[in-house]
């Protein structure tokens, strides 16, 4: 019933495919955004076991959502429920320079609240105190890399998804303040955009923790989250960097069993740059990132992982291939973890604010755990994306 | 009657000269702060690589029906391309939704917001905008 009223909605987005404006002179106007993703594992193996669990999972699997641990499982076919969603955003006017926004979004599942049930993944007032300037207070995604703050946005990039070895973290939102900035360089082409931004976040019941590492629940949090990221763009070509430094506290809550502190405070550090282009039919995508955790306690975790693509748009056609990578340097209490992916896109733009994407990724688990983890994969994608 | 003639063929000239002179220009609100918008502004504006109008608050992109082909062309985008860049933007806290109309009538409607900017017809400029810029 609820799958039902979901697709109702998308349908409903699908057909009226407009921003809603809600008075005269557009102060308060509505805009949504959905997905209807279906993903099917074709094949897949670990350490030479063609069938084995992974804490919950029978596999072949694999993880194409790490926030809200979408897992597709070889043993359930084509599912529908693992990456689909539907957002809706309101924007208000209050005056010239002060303005909110809220966004919620509903997925089939989610650790935070009854499954189909919107979360309230954006609230944040506006005010531009100056022409080049924009101060932001309350809930925002980070910003850490370039697709980080519209990761669920589909119909905004040419993948099914952007590449999950890339996008990963148990926290992805803050509570804060944020501060934007726009400048056009003199008269050229050139823009400069850049943020700083400062806030904390607590996830009691994460996902990410306790769905794929300890199989009991886990709090984490990250405190003094500050960070900041700059881009340079004259509308064909951009380039990004970003740095960000908070201190992640994670506790595991097993049931009857007193708390394990597996990290206190830890400094972390995450850093990326991003190079885009955008010339013609001609599309580049790439980014170098790093997480990195300060020494100071057995469970510091170095992660680097980059994703490089090229496409080509024919018509309403947008074939893309694309490579991916993560991998972490072994520590005291974890052995390495890495994936190296390849996978070959194409989105079809056959109707206005409507894209229909196939995608078909070949992943390898380059991890050293002495029990096999996700393993390797072939997977299958098809997503109807849109916005209205 | 050589005066009407030559009236109905001076009317009819005017017509045709009209339509071939009438172009896509920049447009503002007659209240605007804005005097002049380049075109690299334009385009970075229309992108949303800018958020505001030179001297203005948040822009209030408007984009009319008619001239959508001239706008898209000068961006070099189709409007798959456009409308991708602008749902990036507007879904990740950066901007706000441009408001798409039919008519330029529509669009001197929304000239009443001082941060307002169209593209339209310079045949259908009127009073409550003034032209910033060309394409």
């Amino acid at each position: 019933m609820k799958q039902s009223v979901l697709l109702a909605c998308l349908a409903l987005g699908g057909a009226t495919a407009q921003a809603v404006t809600l008075d005269d002179e557009g102060r308060f106007q509505f805009t949504g955004f959905f997905q209807l993703t279906g993903g099917k594992v074709l094949s897949g193996e670990a350490q030479g076991q063609k069938s084995w669990s992974y804490q919950n999972f029978n596999c072949p699997c694999t993880i194409q959502n790490w926030e809200y641990v979408g897992v597709y499982e070889k043993g359930r076919g084509l599912q529908l429920d693992k990456e689909s969603l539907v957002g809706g955003q309101l924007n208000a006017k209050l005056t010239n320079s002060v303005s909110a926004t809220a966004q919620v979004v509903a997925r089939p599942h989610n650790n935070h609240s009854a499954d189909y049930m919107p979360t309230l993944d954006w609230a944040y007032v506006s005010w531009k105190p100056a022409e080049d300037f924009t101060l932001q207070l309350g809930r925002k995604r980070i910003p850490l890399y370039y697709y980080s703050d519209y990761l669920y946005i589909g119909y905004a990039y040419p993948w099914v998804r952007p590449a999950p070895d890339v996008y990963g973290w148990p926290i992805f939102s803050y509570d804060g303040v944020t501060g934007l900035y726009t400048h056009a360089l003199g008269n050229s082409d050139w823009t400069l955009n850049a943020s700083v931004w400062r806030g904390r976040s607590q996830d009691n019941n994460s996902a990410y923790w306790n769905n794929v590492y300890y199989g009991t629940k886990v709090s984490t949090k990250w405190d003094n989250i500050t960070g900041t990221w700059a881009s340079l763009s004259n509308g064909i070509v951009e380039g990004r960097v970003m740095f960000m430094n908070h201190q992640e506290t994670t506790v595991q809550l097993p049931g009857t069993a007193s708390a394990t502190v597996l990290s206190d405070h830890q400094s972390t550090r995450i850093r990326g740059v991003s190079f885009n282009v955008d010339y013609q039919n001609y599309i580049l995508r790439s980014e170098l990132n790093q997480f990195k955790q300060r020494p100071g306690s057995a469970s510091k975790f170095i992660y680097n992982y980059f994703l490089v693509g090229a496409g080509y748009k024919f018509g309403q056609f947008t074939p893309m291939f694309t490579t991916s990578r993560y991998m972490t340097k072994p520590n005291d209490i974890s052995a390495r973890e890495g994936r190296f992916t390849r996978s070959a896109s194409v989105r079809w733009d056959f109707a206005k604010n409507l894209a229909l994407k196939l995608q078909y990724d070949d992943s390898k688990d380059k991890s050293q755990y002495d029990y096999p983890f996700f393993g390797d994969s072939k997977l299958l994608s098809v997503s109807l994306q849109g916005v209205f | 009657m050589n005066n009407r003639i030559f009236s109905v063929v001076a009317v009819g000239l005017t017509c045709v000269m009209t339509s071939a002179l009438a172009e896509p220009v920049v447009v503002v609100g007659a209240s605007s702060p804005a005097t002049a918008v380049s075109a690299e502004q334009v385009a970075a504006l229309y992108t949303m690589r800018l958020k505001s109008l030179p001297g203005g608050g948040s822009v209030q992109l408007v984009v009319v029906e008619a001239t959508k082909p001239q706008l898209y062309g000068f961006l070099g985008k189709s409007e798959d391309q456009i409308k991708a860049i602008w749902a990036r933007h507007l879904f990740s806290g950066s901007a706000t939704p441009p408001l798409e109309v039919a008519t330029p009538a529509d669009a001197r409607k929304a000239m009443g917001n001082p941060n307002a900017i169209a593209v339209i017809d310079s045949a259908a400029v009127d009073a409550s905008m003034k032209v910033v810029g060309k394409l």
